[in-house]
């Protein structure tokens, strides 16, 4: 019943991904003129509605399970022990990840940053100039090249910055998801 | 696949033990550490697969709901993990400072650009900016004049990074 449920969901899941991507092609391209934030919430608002949609169709195939899945699931039953192995084994790896992703979201949250110096001022407000200089602008842009440096993202010749073979096909993957998402150029 | 679920589910509580332990010790390579604490679950995981049975497994879920009910539950949490995974990696590909500036040189006519080349392209300086302008919109600061103040709201998100990255010992960045 359990593999039953794991089927369900990676299809019902990938359902989700299919619609996003073909709600993203009709989108409008980001524009320039309304405040980041508000469209960032709205594209959250909406892979969050997708994917409760598609809950939707999850609790429907569960209690009405069509044939095709009760066939899949009697076939792969011969293997429930090696695939019950891997699946707790992924369970602990997604786990593990989500903590991780909220780990670094911690850790390297420039707006907890801004509220901190902002908070730690003598009249506990601050100007832009006077955030930006406790900041150290220059500081963070060296930390992340040294991040980039370090990871094998890019590599130095003389005083350029170039991607290595890893940062390019990154950074064309990245620009063809954005391509499909019409995301803006982001950062 | 009960078994499974339950086995990996504690041996992510053993993983999450590391968080009093980098309270207590000054660790620095961080990441390598949990990647150690990491593989070491996975032993544990292999060890305890050996040793339970599936049998028990559902005896010890049949305590607190039917499998059927744990069955539905662990379908859905995996669905939206899935969700929790697309959100976290559509941010990443559009809203980290390391997927522009890589974009930006791949973009430049040379694919090579200096440190100063990058800042006129991409400027931190801005994002500063939208970030405040940003919190702002949130209700976590307000504006007056040339001054921004944290609200009540933004107080209390910041209470709850800084406590956490206190605990952490984690340098801010």
């Amino acid at each position: 019943m359990v593999l039953k449920a794991v089927l369900l969901a990676v299809f019902c899941s990938f359902l989700s991904l299919i619609t996003h991507l073909a709600v993203s092609c009709f989108k409008k391209i980001r524009s320039t003129e309304e405040q980041l934030i508000f469209e960032l919430t709205r594209q959250a608002k909406l892979i969050s509605a997708i994917w409760i949609s598609a809950f939707l169709i999850y609790v429907l195939l569960f209690f009405m399970t069509p044939e095709i899945i009760t066939t899949a699931v009697n076939k792969l039953n011969d293997s429930w022990l090696i695939i019950g192995f891997g699946y707790g084994i992924i369970i602990y790896l997604f786990l593990s990840f989500m903590y991780l992703t909220i780990y670094y979201l911690v850790d390297r949250s420039v707006s907890a940053t801004l509220l901190e110096i902002i908070d730690n001022a003598a009249l506990k407000k601050l100007t832009i100039d006077e955030v930006k200089r406790i900041y150290d602008v220059d500081k963070k842009y060296q930390s992340e090249l040294k991040g980039m440096l370090d990871g094998g993202f890019i590599i130095t010749e003389a005083d350029y910055y170039k991607n290595s073979l890893k940062g390019r096909l990154y950074a064309l993957a990245a620009k063809f998801i954005k391509g499909i998402l019409k995301l803006g150029p982001g950062g | 696949m009960t078994k499974g679920i339950l086995i990996g589910f504690f041996c992510f509580s053993l993983f999450l033990l590391h968080i009093f332990v980098f309270h207590i010790f000054n660790i620095k390579r961080r990441f390598f550490a949990m990647v150690k604490v990491f593989s070491a679950g996975v032993i544990v995981y292999c060890i305890l697969y050996a040793l339970i049975s599936e049998a028990q497994a559902e005896t010890a879920v049949s305590f607190f709901m039917r499998i059927s009910v744990f069955a539905f539950l662990s379908g859905a949490a995996l669905h939206f993990m899935f969700c929790y995974f697309y959100l976290y990696f559509v941010q990443i590909i559009d809203r980290t400072p390391t997927t522009r500036i890589m974009i930006e040189i791949e973009e430049s006519a040379q694919k090579r650009l200096t440190s100063g080349q990058l800042k006129q392209l991409y400027s931190i300086d801005k994002k500063i900016y939208d970030e405040l302008q940003d919190m702002v919109a949130l209700g976590r600061l307000n504006r007056e004049g040339p001054f921004y103040s944290i609200t009540a709201k933004g107080r209390m998100h910041m209470s709850i990074f800084r406590f956490v990255r206190d605990y952490l010992k984690l340098r801010r960045s």
